[in-house]
């Protein structure tokens, strides 16, 4: 049951996502088009790639036996990152995948004063059900999204400091703990701004579960309608929630349209959890209590003043006994003249199939696994046929196709799922060939089905699809050279991250490399979940990197021979992707997912 | 080099046990530490592609800096001590006399390259008896605090080794002939004397002993001031002048950072105050991981020197965002290390 079990701790504050933005521009990767001074760089192009949690603070903890534990150090405790190294970072899989940024490198500590109550690390994950809200009235939302993880590596104070971290020790299992962070109101109109790139975030821990998801929740998917043109018509986002002896407990923190960085959420009137006694009645619905839908509980408090960061965003409800919850579909109505109507419900029949990692780099040669869960109204499906499919290719017209060839990209049929609804999906991944020209490896998308239920009525998240990075193969030079091997991939990354090239090492420099040469070797031997770890975008495949390392470890550093003179004219820079008007041009994110799902449809006619 | 109070070379040769060394060590380790934000501050100031050759010559000094911390916490370890970092008053409150009571009235500022802030530095390196240069007082310096410890350690002999505290740090970004563990009387001597060279030069000879012809700091600082290469000049008295190759500087290459910030210029709620707050706790965690890295976990070194280009990558933000005080508007923010919160 995750962060939503008992005993839970939440937390909020701020966190703040220094994110480097000429990568979002895709053919700001052409080494032969890209100009600094006329290719476009979007808002934060010095971005450090740095994320912090700032000024998080132990907001409330719950338990079952109440929380009588007023001076239990916990409640004063600060969430921070880790002391002793350099901040996390927060990056996408690739410059044609934004839509899954993830954390790398962050550490989670619990301090109270000097004593540190509970530590580990937050296995790297990217976020999911990344939302746009749309405008509401005059009021328009920001972005929100959340990051679900474990901590793992933990380290306890010692028994008897905090009595609650002595329960929620007790109570976890595998060494770790289920994690999540939503994030909200992400600042980044005003460069000049003390909260440029900063926004709100609210945290819950709980207790690990053996074999659950670290990186969801299976439990009972709320989805809403999302029209072709990618629209979510609900006014809510995707959420999902889990039932617990008697009480379904959900997680909206992700869910409502959330204004500001104190977390005030948009009046949608007045809200509530039922169960509809209808399996067909649908999102739009007009219901009356009793016979179309039993209502659990009081309306949801979220309208109060401070609710999101009081609770987290998780609501808990009573289930009363003689409620059939188990075999029936939950949805959030609203109240209105005629009766209720529904906001939004629980996937058709109660289906609900994901993967625990939905963001993968692959060699070439390798293979992508991940474990996939089958749920039926959250209860584990025996004997399900997971039906995993590749997206077909997406040309957007402007940019290099992705998904080709789909030859490299060979899905193996998963077994049927075990008695714990669980299979692994596994993917054999070949040479792609450079599809992309100047852009290493191919991205491919895939989704997933489950045999003999209709794929619609899943109603996938369309932005949240499994996404793979799969390397071109690359063999390694015995005697790599600047000229020929390291300069091209050095001169990419020197034009995409100018903070670290004006003003750290110029490493479209031989001899700024040359001179930085053991920190270029610390940097690029770094394991990839070190937060110093180089290129800090992690997009660069093993073999790259293996000859990187070993050419600066060649005592003379060889150049090679220089190329013939660039020709006079450079080639001219691609036509700039035209901007979305509908979207801030400062929110890429937004951008991007307006080229992606246009994208799709064109790809489609 | 640093001239300091003759009381704590006293204390050295006073000292009748490897314990009674513990303080002059930490002094030594506080006293390394202090001088490494004033450098760093002058070489963050420098505009990138500017000022070249002194950013160089800085940048090299700081890098010895670190190095001679490294030893004073190892040669302390070694002898039973325990290195302190992650303390507030391992941290100086700039401006402030150096540690061990700086004689002639010497201020250490925090402020951006100037020819005044080289003369500082020159100050702070300043040799017993320069070359080319000579002052001619008679002065205690580090040089012979340094002196009297490993003359110390002598006497005291191999005992003073056999109750370690912690592992001995060593790591790949120095060569090994100058950061080595050290485990005893010879191991020790020769790893204080390396601090001396590199600090002071030989008493006949501005290089600093390392064999690679590289100037003792003073000497690359003077350089600066003087905007030529020192060289061996068979028409000087000493056999050296300031009559080399034109080391450039050129103000207009330097960041408008002010000198002596203070915290309470960059109030919170504008982003200098938000740059301020994050680069204090990013050196708050750099003295965390120094902390840790001298009390038993050498390899926490890595992420002290990962820490290290954080504060360069928050300093260029620094360089990039006005001072938020109107009458400041051209200067830009610039970095306090205050020992900042770990919130």
């Amino acid at each position: 049951m995750s962060y939503l079990d008992l005993p839970r701790l939440i937390f909020d504050g701020e966190f703040q996502a220094d994110v480097s933005t000429v990568n979002n521009i895709v053919a700001n990767y052409d080494i032969e088009t890209f100009d600094a001074d006329t290719s476009p760089l979007s808002w934060n192009p010095d971005g450090s790639g740095a994320f912090r949690l700032l000024n998080c603070k132990v907001r409330g903890i719950a338990d079952a036996g109440g929380s009588d534990h007023d001076d239990d150090p916990v409640l004063t405790a600060v969430i921070g990152g880790s002391t002793d190294r350099v901040g996390a970072k927060i990056v996408d899989l690739d410059t044609q995948w934004q839509l899954s940024s993830a954390l790398w490198g962050l550490r989670i500590e619990l301090r109270a004063g000097d004593t540190t109550i509970v530590a580990g690390d937050f296995e790297p994950a990217s976020f999911r059900d990344l939302w746009f809200p749309p405008p509401i009235g005059d009021q328009a939302a920001r972005a929100t999204a959340r990051f679900q993880s474990v901590l793992q590596n933990l380290r306890w104070a010692k028994p008897g400091v905090s009595p609650f971290a002595d329960r929620l020790r007790a109570s976890t299992t595998a060494g770790k703990l289920s994690i999540r962070l939503t994030t909200f109101a992400f600042f980044n109109a005003d460069k000049s701004a003390a909260q440029f790139a900063f926004g709100g975030v609210v945290g819950a821990i709980g207790p690990y579960r053996p074999r659950e998801p670290h990186r969801f929740l299976t439990g009972r998917r709320f989805a809403p309608i999302v029209t072709e043109q990618g629209l979510n018509t609900a006014g809510i986002n995707y959420f999902d929630g889990v039932v617990h002896d008697d009480r379904l407990v959900v997680d909206l923190a992700n869910a409502m349209p959330i204004l500001d960085d104190k977390g005030s959420v948009i009046d949608q009137g007045e809200l509530r959890l039922g169960v509809l006694l209808d399996d067909a009645a649908d999102q739009g619905a007009t219901l009356a209590e009793g016979t179309g839908f039993v209502g659990l509980g009081e309306p949801l408090p979220y309208r109060a003043a401070g609710w999101l960061l009081d609770t987290s965003g998780i609501a808990s409800v009573r289930v009363p006994r003689h409620v059939d919850i188990r075999s029936r579909p939950l949805a959030l109505l609203r109240r209105d003249d005629n009766g209720h109507t529904v906001v939004v419900r629980e996937t058709l029949n109660g289906w609900h199939v994901r993967a625990d990692e939905h963001i993968h780099r692959v060699e070439a040669g390798g293979t992508l696994s991940t474990t996939v869960y089958v749920m039926r109204y959250g209860s584990p499906v025996h004997r399900a046929e997971v039906l995993p499919e590749l997206l077909p290719p997406i040309d957007s017209g402007f940019e290099p196709v992705v998904g080709t060839p789909p030859a490299a990209f060979a899905i193996q049929p998963p077994r049927p799922t075990g008695l714990d609804g669980q299979t692994t999906l596994q993917v054999r991944c070949s040479d792609p060939e450079t599809p992309r020209g100047y852009l290493d490896g191919q991205i491919y998308l895939m989704q997933l089905g489950i045999g003999g239920v209709d794929l619609a009525g899943l109603r996938h998240n369309p932005l949240e699809p499994i996404a793979a990075l799969v390397f071109d193969h690359f063999e390694i030079p015995d005697c790599p050279t600047w000229y020929d091997d390291i300069r091209p991939i050095f001169t990419q990354y020197a034009n995409l991250y100018p903070i670290m090239n004006k003003r750290l090492v110029r490493l479209d420099r031989y001899e700024d490399v040359r001179h930085h040469r053991g920190i270029l070797q610390f940097a690029f031997s770094r394991d990839v979940g070190d937060p110093n770890y180089m290129p800090v975008t992690r997009d660069l495949s093993r073999a790259k990197r293996r000859m990187i390392l070993r050419w600066l470890a060649l005592p003379d550093l060889p150049l090679g021979t220089p190329p013939p003179p660039a020709p006079a004219a450079r080639p001219a820079a691609p036509a700039p992707v035209p901007e979305d008007d509908a979207v801030d041009p400062t929110d890429s994110k937004a951008q991007f997912v307006r080229r992606y799902l246009r994208a799709i449809r064109r790809s489609e006619q | 080099m640093i001239q300091i109070e003759r009381k704590y070379l006293e204390a050295v040769r006073a000292a009748g046990s490897p314990h009674e060394l513990h303080e002059s060590l930490q002094a030594a380790v506080v006293l390394e530490l202090a001088t490494i934000p004033p450098y760093l501050t002058a070489y963050f100031s420098l505009k990138p592609g500017e000022n070249g050759d002194v950013g160089a010559l800085v940048r090299s000094v700081v890098i010895e800096e670190m190095l001679h911390l490294t030893i004073a916490a190892n040669v302390l370890n070694a002898v039973g001590g325990r290195p302190v970092l992650d303390s507030k008053e391992a941290v100086l409150d700039y401006p402030s006399p150096l540690p061990m009571g700086t004689v002639g009235g010497l201020v250490v500022h925090l402020g951006p390259m100037s020819i005044p802030q080289t003369e500082l530095f020159m100050a702070i390196e300043q040799p017993e008896d320069p070359i080319a240069d000579r002052a001619g007082s008679d002065v205690v310096t580090i040089g012979d605090f340094y002196a009297a410890i490993i003359d110390k350690i002598k006497d005291l002999g191999e005992p003073a080794f056999a109750t370690p505290s912690a592992p001995q740090v060593t790591a790949p970004f120095y060569p090994s002939s100058q950061l080595f563990a050290v485990t005893d009387v010879a191991s020790a001597a020769r790893a204080l004397e390396i601090v001396v060279e590199q600090g002071e030069g030989t008493a006949t000879s501005p290089e600093d002993g390392d064999g690679e012809g590289d100037l003792a700091h003073y000497y690359r600082f003077a350089e600066i001031r003087h905007g030529r290469r020192l060289v061996p000049d068979r028409t000087a008295p000493e056999g050296y002048s300031y009559t080399g190759d034109p080391v450039v500087f050129d103000p207009s290459g330097v960041h408008p950072m002010i000198t002596d910030p203070e915290v309470g210029f960059y109030p919170e709620g504008t982003k200098a105050g938000t740059l301020t707050e994050q680069f204090n706790r990013s050196f708050r965690h750099l003295l965390v991981a120094l902390q840790k890295t001298f009390t038993g976990h050498p390899s926490a070194l890595d992420a002290a020197m990962g820490i290290m280009y954080e504060l360069r990558l928050l300093t260029i933000e620094m360089s990039l965002t006005p001072d938020p005080r109107p009458e400041h508007a051209n200067n830009c923010v610039t970095p306090c290390w205050g020992y900042g919160t770990l919130d």
